[in-house]
């Protein structure tokens, strides 16, 4: 006898009076894939992250003039010497307006992420890339994704699945911790399984609201059938995910769950932040490590960049418009410190994945992390040749170590190809004149 | 005649073009700009003049799509022009913190952070005393042109005119002498920097065209006709990141952009142009979607041999449109005026109340207050194939 077949029976039996309520043919459908997926010695997971900064780069520093693997490290790039061999830059690539109007600080992110150009400030033209990645891969496990803000602010994010489905970062390393491996947490490792009776509760409950929805759906519009579509499209991914909670999590090697992080002090100083981001990137990899998710949105300052040194009342977006350019130096030193400060923390980011190690190599080998920014120049809040780097292997998908120029290009062609990297059958991507059919093969293995 | 190719142009630096075109070997100054009233109406929706039916491309047609614009920002010899230092912004006339405003943003909103200042200069400029204005005190050489043929005036309109860079005299460039004392404006300052970075154009902001017709030979033609337009399409960009060339680019329609022609004439690969009465082009980037009303401009700019043209577009900005444009600027629904004017470093209200200081053309009839501010542009375009709208575009 299966132990598969042994968890669906325990669940009958223990449900009880409330087993009637609780989708036995789901179970079915997601113990087949979760099962074999970790049972069979399939290989490790791949995951997708984002990983954003705000206010960009100064192009003419940021930019490798060096195409192919001899990329120089250029003065902007050099604190990212440390994870070189394990980053590919793409430069040059914009979010082509083509008439829309550049809604700054807002375009070059959602234009990236959503592979169209918004045509008002808050328009969000499609589900953003991380949504399009979990739908396809972020269902067999326990989040669909996690979202994370370094800034303290739940509302810095760009992860949407439309203008109304927004989700929300966690703001606090303590808070991600809790949420990952406090309550609720299921030790992959642990020797005993106990199935939490309120996780049956509730998704006997989100059963029952299902059964409803064609009901519903034949007394409503075409566009509230599209709006009960998108609010039952996340009920399904919750009721998955706590399908999954009523499983034995198989064994994972590299699974250890860390000690909770000491309450920190949030604020949008960028010492704050930078430690904040340092302890939920920690939190972050052992929570891939013990497969509570494959999707990822960290956030390590927001668009129009709110991050200020400590005691100053100079924002660093304040100090792309405001600071002068230093005659001699020939770039806005104030503003460029925080270009420096968000190459640290890029690096911090890729060297914790790398830290935890994963079968023959490291968590990283099984990511694909993309780093983005809103604008390239932030005076002049260009979306033109937007600074993207991405980081890790992706299983042996992604090939690390190249700089690609992409001047003239879409974005849309980065999307394409990561969600292609990703395994997703996806053959153009993008809207109007952001639409790409051609993968940028240079970062491909 | 007719000529199937281009011929050679000689190439002159830039410096020494602006000397040559600055020296009065080009058409006589417009006779003092014609009185216009004060207040600008609305352009109506009219039928599109004559002059602006569409001439269908010909052999003696050249188009040209302007691949960078920025306001001249003289680079050097600028320091002793600011004596009393800059303009203040509206935080530091009124005495607000940076963590004061913030502070009531985060509290109430844009509300509250409106609320600490005695009414809003960026919609109402009036609703604020004048702050005082520094201008530009010295005369060092700005880039530019003689628009009113003399060097400098008394009475109305009364201003001192600059030198140009090689030592030529009558140079009108109020502009300067009203921004030069604002930081956005000093070399490496924001509006500098914007205007380097070129993205206002080639992100598709203000798509301008440059139509010249009758050219019989681009090197040496007595009479061309010359007018400036503006696109409905967007611009594209080449492999190099640069505006790319020999695209077809879509008249703008619009009743209100189609502006009238003036003759011109190209002399050793330099074209001249005469005034062109009023000129308004379409601009729509980021937080603007306004258009700029430039009066009695002119062009004067070098045809290279590879057929581009780059120079120098000078005339008179609209008083008014050039309060406007500069303050009327949205995120959806929200006035960043306010926002925008700090960061540049100037206060509404006193941009308003000084711009009639400095205005140097086109006298009201009735008060003889003067309404226009000279102004120059340097500017690069490539060539393009500029084409009409399909009928009925306007309409739909």
């Amino acid at each position: 006898m299966s132990p598969r077949i042994d968890r669906r029976r325990f669940l009958r039996g223990a449900l009880a009076g409330a087993a009637v309520t609780v989708g036995l043919p789901l179970l079915e459908v997601f113990l087949n894939d979760h099962g074999d997926a970790l049972a069979s010695g399939a290989p490790l997971p791949r995951r997708f992250g984002t990983w954003f900064w705000g206010c960009g780069m100064n192009p003419e520093r940021w930019d490798p003039t060096t195409q192919g693997t001899d990329w120089e490290l250029t003065p902007e790039l050099e604190p990212v010497a440390p994870i070189r061999e394990h980053l590919s830059i793409l430069s040059g690539f914009s979010v082509i307006l083509a008439g829309e109007t550049n809604q700054v600080h807002r375009t070059g992110a959602i234009g990236t992420l959503c592979g169209t150009a918004p045509s008002k400030p808050t328009e969000i033209p499609g589900p953003t890339l991380d949504v399009l990645v979990s739908d396809a891969i972020g269902e067999s496990t326990r989040f669909r994704s996690l979202e994370m803000a370094a800034t303290g602010n739940p509302k810095h994010t760009y992860s949407r699945r439309s203008e109304s489905v927004v989700h929300p970062s966690e703001p606090t390393p303590l808070g991600l911790y809790t949420r990952v491996f406090g309550p609720g947490f299921l030790d992959p490792n642990a020797a005993e399984f106990v199935p939490d009776p309120r996780v049956m509760l509730r998704q006997s409950a989100l059963s029952v609201v299902s059964e409803d929805r064609k009901r519903l759906e034949s007394n409503l519009g075409r566009g509230d059938r599209a709006r009960v579509d998108e609010y039952f499209t996340a009920l399904r991914q919750l009721e998955r995910q706590l399908e999954l909670r009523l499983q034995k999590p198989p064994p994972l090697e590299a699974c250890s769950v860390p000690e909770a992080p000491e309450e920190g002090r949030v604020s949008l100083d960028v010492e704050d932040v930078t430690q904040n981001h340092e302890l939920m990137a920690k939190t972050l990899a052992l929570a891939l490590a013990c497969d509570q998710t494959r999707v990822f949105n960290m956030l390590y300052s927001n668009g129009a960049s709110s991050l200020h040194k400590r005691g100053s009342s100079d924002s660093h977006h304040t100090l792309t418009h405001e600071e002068p350019r230093d005659g001699d130096l020939g770039y806005q030193p104030k503003a460029t410190e925080f270009v420096k400060h968000s190459m640290e923390a890029w690096t911090t980011f890729v060297e914790t994945l790398k830290s935890v190690p994963e079968g023959d190599g490291t968590l990283l080998d099984n990511c694909l992390v993309m780093a983005h920014s809103e604008t390239s120049d932030a005076n002049s809040h260009s979306v033109t040749g937007l600074p993207v780097m991405l980081a890790g292997r992706a299983g042996g998908r992604l090939r690390p170590g190249v700089h690609v120029r992409g001047v003239g290009e879409s974005t849309s062609r980065i999307g394409l190809t990561l969600q292609q990297i990703m395994g997703m059958n996806v053959a153009r991507w993008g809207g109007k004149a952001n639409e790409a059919s051609q993968p940028v093969s240079q970062i491909l293995t | 005649m007719r000529k199937d190719v281009w011929l050679a142009c000689t190439s002159i630096a830039l410096g020494a073009w602006i000397a040559a075109c600055t020296s009065g070997d080009e058409p006589k100054p417009a006779a003092p700009p014609p009185a216009a009233a004060k207040a600008e109406p609305a352009p109506a929706p009219a039928a599109a003049p004559e002059s602006a039916a569409i001439v269908p491309a010909s052999t003696d047609t050249r188009g040209f799509v302007v691949s960078r614009w920025s306001d001249e920002i003289p680079r050097e010899a600028i320091e002793s022009g600011c004596p009393d230092g800059l303009n203040q912004t509206e935080l530091e006339h009124f005495g607000i913190t940076k963590e004061e405003l913030s502070a009531a943003y985060k509290k109430g909103g844009g509300k509250a952070a409106d609320a600490l200042f005695p009414g809003n200069g960026c919609i109402d400029p009036t609703s604020q005393e004048d702050p005082g204005w520094r201008f530009v005190q010295g005369t060092e050489p700005v880039a530019g042109m003689d628009l009113d043929g003399a060097d400098g005036a008394d009475g109305a309109c009364a201003h001192r005119d600059f030198p140009g860079a090689s030592g030529e005299s009558g140079i009108d460039n109020q502009h300067w002498r009203l921004m030069g004392c604002t930081a956005a404006y000093r070399p490496g300052g924001l509006i500098d920097r914007l205007y380097e970075s070129n993205s206002f154009i080639k992100e598709g902001g203000a798509p301008i065209l440059i139509e010249m017709t009758g050219v019989d030979d681009p090197r040496n033609d007595d009479e061309v006709e010359v007018r400036i337009l503006s696109s409905t399409d967007p611009l594209s960009i080449d492999g190099t990141g640069e505006v790319m060339r020999d695209t077809t680019m879509t008249i703008d329609d619009d009743p209100q952009f189609q502006n009238e022609s003036a003759r011109g004439r190209i002399v050793d690969g330099v074209l001249v142009t005469e005034p062109m009465e009023d000129v308004r082009i379409h601009i729509k980037t980021q937080t603007m979607d306004n258009h700029f009303h430039y009066r009695d401009v002119r062009i004067r700019a070098e045809v290279s041999e590879d057929g581009s043209l780059k120079g120098l577009i000078g005339g008179y900005w609209d008083g008014d449109n050039l309060f406007d444009s500069m303050n009327r600027q949205y995120i959806g629904e929200n006035h960043v005026g306010r926002i925008a004017a700090i960061s540049r470093g100037y206060i509404c209200s006193g941009l308003y109340h000084a711009i009639p200081k400095v205005a140097d053309g086109h006298p009201d009839p009735e008060t003889g207050e003067c309404t226009s501010v000279s102004h120059a542009v340097h500017f690069e375009a490539v060539p393009t194939f500029v084409v009409a709208a399909p009928e009925g575009q306007a309409e739909s």
